[in-house]
């Protein structure tokens, strides 16, 4: 089962058409490699496996073309088998379009997170996915049932607000049972009896320690409390796919942490399909099993946690995912068979590709570049270096996070000044303001971008 | 007044919330369901009256007699023609005008006043000075009459004491709209005294601070920061004060003077309430009715379009 | 429904801090000063000169606006001869002018009459608009725009405009004197009810309205488990609303129940002072029952009613 919720159409990335460079698909399939729910799995030589993949495949243009087309049809196999299924989903507000999914595959039983900034559309996708809007096109399908025009409380889907949105006049066992009471007044017959209810209340309490305040009304209770009970609430209808949309927003720092450790050991007991939506994207790392990155109504990158924070589709998805993010430089590009030298102010690198374009776009995480004194003259080996001042180091316990300058050529022109950030460990002693340092990043952590769509090319990009 | 919010608003995502979809019937009809009770009321006791009075406009009848008789626009000519309703019509005018202080300057400065100092005691005031719009006006235009009866009235009496004029105020031609205007003005003061504490209660106050610590006064504060916010508010009750003030002047008019004396009381809502129920002429009275509408309508629509403009600016 | 939450609880971890007392949320913060002028001796109500001056003009203005109130409730007890006397309180006081008025004359029976009337169109009122109110909110029909301006424009229908053709309506259907003929056409104002309970629906987290839809609750269900409780200090508040204006309404009473037995009191007071002609004191102590009532009302739960009167928005 292929985790083939990747963008399969160049117009989902909102990009131009693809250079005739040839690359391979657009995000990092790892072909059935780690399940859906096994979390971040990737190995290194897996990673290694796909990028040889990749770098043999870029004479093959039509081999995307292929992929795309076996992967939808594994994909509509995957309907069956369940998950959740956005084909050709679209909604407008006005002029405005807000959401543009050709197609996304929720795999079954995962923990996935919608990403992205405010205004992204994954708030509108998570609202498609529950009933409470409706597409203007396009269809939706949760485990192998086409629900788009199924209300929202008949399509097995529970979901958690942002403001937990409990009803105030109401107790916290009267709030978790409202659904279930509901549901036997509609369905005399077939719908759960008192005792039922009574019994699955206590479920749900005693699985989100809420026993003690079964009586207390929302306005008694703290951020955290309300939180549990939203939480509650959705899962005593023990529904199929779970929604959360930004559950953790309202609550302190703090209980953040806590929270995000209880949501995803109640996905571990509950089995079923979690979706939950946030803007952060250290919630979406840490918890999903599965992630698809948005930005303006549409998917840019799907995949799991780790390949998207590894082997990320676009310089967005780059500097997006990932704190502090991604460093990344224009630079002119000199390239010959044995590999291509790239030059910026203050910077120079080599990688063992080929690369037929004047510039480039080169990335790099600070936590992959090591922070050394000033040494003259070019490094041997292929990889990055910066030369520059430390301008602002930031001291954040486990580590410490060091701006830095590299001056232009001609000194004084701030025009052609680098800004990159470096992470060190604490037990490197840090440096100190104004001193001159150098950066190597090794190249098999570079990243190498498209300078004008921002898109990733294949070659040289191995992190 | 807008009733569908713009695009990409939170609003808006939540009004589509609200909305259940699905098709069908039932969910088709359930809008008109819910409505109908409003929908049916207003149609038979608001818009259907008034199709009928335009209609009632164009005859001659006394409403006693089976029918009336077709007239055409004769009614309308008599209106004109005739003294009494142009004279109404440049009265109710006075009215507006010398309610229109009430209705903004005088209850913005006590909003002010009691917005600047929360607490216990304004509430009190707020309260106490909210009581007219709760007053009967029948009543209140009785207890008037007896305060202003010019022989023994407690008004004439204290004036006579201090050396002020005294008059028999409802009964003097030159006094009696006046009377009437400073009467019905109460209701004014207290009624957007408490719409103006709405909208100072929406203003963000942080910039007054801003304005102290630059060294501003207090009055100066209130008079290039609070007031000119307050513009909106302003022309908002200035408006419905030319819409009210003559309906709100009837009560008063119906009860002490009767239009009098030798109508420098009348205004138009009472001269259509006498052609119809003193001298039964319906038709008349249909025009007259038909005529504030049409004026009514016309200052909407040119303060709508000088909305308009202004934001368009 | 923002989680308030008191950095206590994030330390006291998972179990949450120790629970307020019932029925209370964290104690209420003091009340946001920012932007007025702060205390001092030279503003606030304590001090100094300008602060009696302020007194002075606030009180001024609330004896100007009470003075009928004031001075006809001091007449009504004043007895016959008295009534006139420039005295502003009256002693000695006498009930005679209330007994005078209640005997002579079917008061009693026309407060009753005022209250059912009163009672009667409040209750309709509240009826349709809640109805109509939570429709606005739930559907967006293209249609309801158009219902929403023929409730916006029938606020601003003079009444004058209309009193005819109801007049007739009422006629021809022999509901004069009657309460049917009494009420029900008078929910041609029900434009204020509907507005008013609009914008308090709408004010009703929509995230709300929607777990309700996601917990299977039909359009019904939803209005009357979930908005209707959350509305009830609203309804109250435009119950009162409509009981006091519907009490004090002149013209339709006047021309619908003519009769001095059917009729609601503030007719009855005209009749009452015409046919008493120039004697105050019982026509004070009638005009006293006319409107006591509903200032009684009013002071009980004054808060409740501006507030009402606040949250329908200057648009």
């Amino acid at each position: 089962m292929t985790p083939g919720m990747f963008p399969t159409r160049q117009a989902d990335l909102a990009l131009t058409p693809p250079r005739a460079l040839g690359d391979g698909p657009r995000d990092a399939p790892s072909p059935g490699a780690a399940p859906p729910d096994a979390g971040p799995a990737d190995t290194e030589a897996e990673t290694d496996a796909v990028a040889e993949t990749e770098t043999d495949a870029v004479a093959e243009a039509s081999a995307s073309a292929g992929l795309e087309a076996s992967g939808a049809a594994v994909d509509d196999a995957d309907a069956d088998v369940g998950g959740v299924l956005l084909d050709g989903v679209v909604k407008r507000y006005g002029t405005q379009t807000v959401l543009d999914v050709p197609r996304l595959h929720i795999p079954h039983r995962s923990f996935t997170v919608l990403v992205g900034p405010s205004g992204c559309g994954k708030s509108t996708g998570l609202r498609v996915v529950s009933g409470l809007e409706t597409p203007d096109s396009g269809t939706v399908m949760i485990n192998g049932r086409d629900v788009t025009t199924t209300p929202p409380g008949g399509r097995g889907v529970s979901m958690v607000f942002q403001d937990f949105a409990l009803y105030p006049h109401l107790t916290v066992e009267q709030n978790i049972a409202f659904s279930l009471r509901l549901e036997a007044k509609h369905d005399r017959r077939g719908g759960p009896s008192r005792a039922e209810i009574a019994r699955r209340v206590t479920d749900a309490c005693e699985m989100l320690g809420l026993q003690p305040l079964r009586r207390r009304r929302p306005g008694q209770l703290s951020g955290g409390e309300r939180q549990r009970v939203g939480v509650a609430r959705a899962i005593v209808r023990r529904p199929g796919v779970l929604l959360l949309d930004e559950p953790l927003s309202a609550l302190d720092a703090q209980l953040r942490q806590h929270a995000r450790a209880e949501l995803i050991r109640l996905h571990r007991e509950l089995g079923n399909t979690v979706i939950l939506v946030t803007h952060d994207q250290l919630e979406a790392l840490s918890m999903g099993t599965h992630l698809v990155v948005m930005k303006a109504g549409r998917i840019v990158q799907a995949g799991s946690p780790s390949d998207v924070y590894r082997r990320p589709a676009h310089t967005f998805v780059a500097t997006f995912v990932g704190s502090p993010a991604m460093n990344l430089h224009h630079v002119d590009v000199v390239s010959d068979a044995q590999g291509s030298r790239l030059t910026a102010a203050g910077m120079w690198a080599t990688v063992p590709t080929a690369i037929p374009l004047p510039r480039v776009r080169v990335g790099w995480r600070p936590a992959d570049g090591t922070l050394e004194p000033f040494a003259a003259g070019r490094p041997s080996e292929p990889g990055l270096s910066v030369e520059g001042t430390v301008d602002v180091i930031e001291f954040t316990g486990d580590t410490a996070v060091v701006h830095g300058i590299s001056q232009g050529a001609a000194a004084g022109r701030s025009a052609h000044d680098l800004p990159w950030t470096v992470v060190i460990p604490a037990r490197q002693p840090a440096p100190a303001v104004g001193e001159r340092v150098t950066v190597r990043v090794p190249h098999t952590h570079l990243h190498l971008f498209d300078p004008d769509d921002g898109h990733r090319l294949a070659e040289g990009a191995v992190g | 007044m807008t009733i569908i919010e713009a695009p990409a608003s939170p609003t808006l995502r939540g009004r589509a919330a609200r909305r259940a979809p699905g098709t069908g019937i039932r969910t088709r009809l359930a809008p008109w369901a819910y409505q109908a009770p409003v929908v049916l009321s207003l149609i038979v006791w608001v818009y259907g009256p008034l199709v009928f009075t335009a209609a009632l406009s164009l005859l001659d009848w006394n409403l006693t007699s089976p029918s009336g008789s077709f007239v055409g626009l004769r009614n309308y000519r008599r209106l004109v023609e005739e003294p009494e309703f142009p004279a109404a019509l440049s009265r109710t005018a006075l009215y507006v005008l010398t309610m229109l202080p009430f209705a903004t300057v005088v209850p913005m400065a006590l909003a002010i006043m009691l917005w600047k100092r929360p607490g216990r005691t304004s509430d009190v005031y707020r309260s106490l000075l909210f009581l007219p719009v709760v007053l009967a006006p029948v009543a209140t235009a009785l207890t008037w009459r007896f305060i202003l009866d010019p022989l023994s009235g407690i008004v004439n009496t204290v004036f006579g004491e201090i050396g002020l004029p005294q008059r028999d105020w409802l009964g003097d031609p030159s006094t009696a709209l006046w009377t009437i205007s400073l009467i019905t003005a109460a209701r004014f003061v207290a009624l957007n005294m408490l719409l103006y504490g709405a909208a100072l209660a929406a203003l963000d106050r942080r910039a007054f601070d801003a304005a102290r610590v630059d060294g501003a006064t207090e009055w100066e504060i209130t008079r290039h920061l609070v007031v000119p916010q307050l513009g909106g508010t302003t022309v908002l009750l200035g408006f419905l004060c030319l819409v009210f003030a003559g309906q709100w002047t009837f009560t008063n008019i119906a009860v002490l003077t009767q239009g009098g004396p030798v109508g420098a009381t009348d205004n138009v809502y009472y001269r259509l309430y006498t052609y119809a129920f003193t001298f039964f002429d319906a038709g008349t009275a249909a025009a007259a009715a038909v005529t504030i509408v049409v004026l009514l309508t016309a200052l909407f629509g040119a303060s709508s379009l000088l909305r308009r403009r202004r934001a368009q600016s | 429904m923002r989680s308030r939450d008191p950095g206590l609880a994030a330390l006291a971890g998972p179990a949450g801090p120790p629970a307020p007392p019932a029925g209370r949320d964290s104690p209420p913060d003091p009340p946001d000063r920012t932007g007025l002028p702060g205390r001092g001796a030279r503003s606030g109500w304590a001090g100094g000169a300008r602060g009696a001056g302020r007194h002075a003009v606030l009180a001024l203005t609330a004896v100007g606006v009470l003075f009928p109130l004031l001075w006809g409730l001091s007449g009504s007890f004043k007895p016959g001869t008295d009534v006139f006397d420039a005295n502003p309180l009256p002693i000695p006081a006498t009930l005679a002018n209330y007994r005078f008025a209640l005997e002579d004359f079917p008061i009693a029976r026309l407060l009753l009459n005022t209250f059912i009337t009163a009672a009667g169109v409040t209750l309709l009122q509240l009826g349709a608009g809640v109805l109509a109110a939570w429709s606005f909110v739930r559907f967006s029909h293209r249609g309801q725009r158009v219902v929403l301006a023929m409730v916006t424009v029938a606020l601003v229908v003079p009444p004058q405009a209309l009193i005819i053709p109801q007049f007739l309506m009422i006629s021809h259907l022999h509901l004069r004197d009657t309460f049917v003929g009494l009420v029900v056409p008078q929910l041609s104002t029900c434009a204020l009810a509907v507005l008013l309970l609009r914008e308090h629906i709408r004010s009703i987290p929509p995230t709300l309205l929607g777990a309700a839809t996601l917990d299977g609750a039909t359009h019904g269900e939803t209005l009357r488990l979930v908005v209707l409780p959350l509305l009830r200090p609203a309804l109250s508040a435009v119950a009162i609303i409509v009981f006091i204006t519907t009490w004090n309404e002149y013209l339709w009473p006047a021309l619908a129940a003519p009769s001095p037995e059917h009729t609601t009191i503030q007719m009855g007071l005209r009749l009452f002072s015409n046919q008493e002609g120039p004697d105050y004191g019982p026509l004070l102590a009638a005009a006293m029952l006319a409107t006591l009532p509903v200032v009684a009302v009013y002071l009980l739960a004054s808060r409740r009613i501006t507030d009402a009167f606040l949250q329908s928005g200057l648009r």
